[in-house]
């Protein structure tokens, strides 16, 4: 792999971090709320059933995020 | 300048979803009062729970946000870095492509199932949610190798 190409991988990398961090943290914190001993807080529930109901009714509504459309 | 050991996370990342997908080892309890446990006051003044406690639909929905994040995760890093991505590796965008539709034909039918299930729940609505999931949950690992030989390209911390 030539030098150039190291560096565009090294600065991507680097711009990728925090968004690929905040997707661990998120999941992370998600999956340790299925696990946990004791209950699933009402705060718990009440943020996953938002976010539920919220992103069912924007599909159904048509929707669709530009991440996840296909352009040129 | 700290180099991000982004190759760390990958596997942890992995092993959370491994784990969403495994059937609940441990059934967490849900407290009273929260959307998937909700109560009502019956007519003497007690608090009472107005359905059954539905563990079912949260560990689903809970499964679903994590297959959902990760994938949109990645779709956005892609397009957010195409012009770079586009450089090292010219195929990811053409494979993430084919995959965007198949996704959103996905997302389309568990907000179908899952509409139906909120207003009538039964075990062969949730089930139909659980087989969605399931599909969803199979492109996770597809989606995030189009993009391995972009997160190849790691550094270890200087």
């Amino acid at each position: 792999m030539d030098p150039a190409t190291i560096l565009a991988f090294i600065a991507l990398a680097i711009k990728a971090a925090p968004a690929v961090k905040q997707v661990y943290d998120d999941g992370k914190a998600l999956v340790q709320s299925m696990f946990q001993e004791g209950e699933i807080t009402k705060e718990q529930q009440d943020a996953l059933i938002s976010w539920a109901d919220a992103h069912q009714e924007a599909v159904l509504a048509g929707e669709v995020p530009p991440e996840f459309t296909v352009e040129d | 300048m700290r180099t991000i050991r982004l190759r760390s996370y990958l596997p942890l990342l992995l092993l959370t979803l491994s784990l969403a997908v495994l059937p609940a080892c441990k059934s967490p309890n849900l407290a009273a009062g929260g959307g998937y446990a909700p109560v009502t006051t019956n007519s003497v003044g007690e608090v009472v729970p107005a359905s059954a406690p539905d563990k079912a639909l949260y560990l689903a929905d809970a499964s679903y946000k994590l297959a959902y994040d990760t994938m949109a995760g990645a779709f956005k890093f892609e397009r957010d870095n195409r012009e770079e991505i586009l450089k090292i590796s010219p195929e990811v965008k053409k494979a993430l492509d084919n995959l965007r539709p198949n996704v959103v034909e996905v997302e389309r039918r568990w907000a179908l199932a899952r509409k139906a299930y909120r207003q009538n729940p039964t075990p062969a609505g949730l089930s139909t949610i659980q087989s969605i999931l399931a599909e969803i949950q199979r492109f996770v690992p597809v989606v995030q190798s189009q993009l391995a030989p972009v997160y190849a390209g790691l550094t270890k911390p200087q």
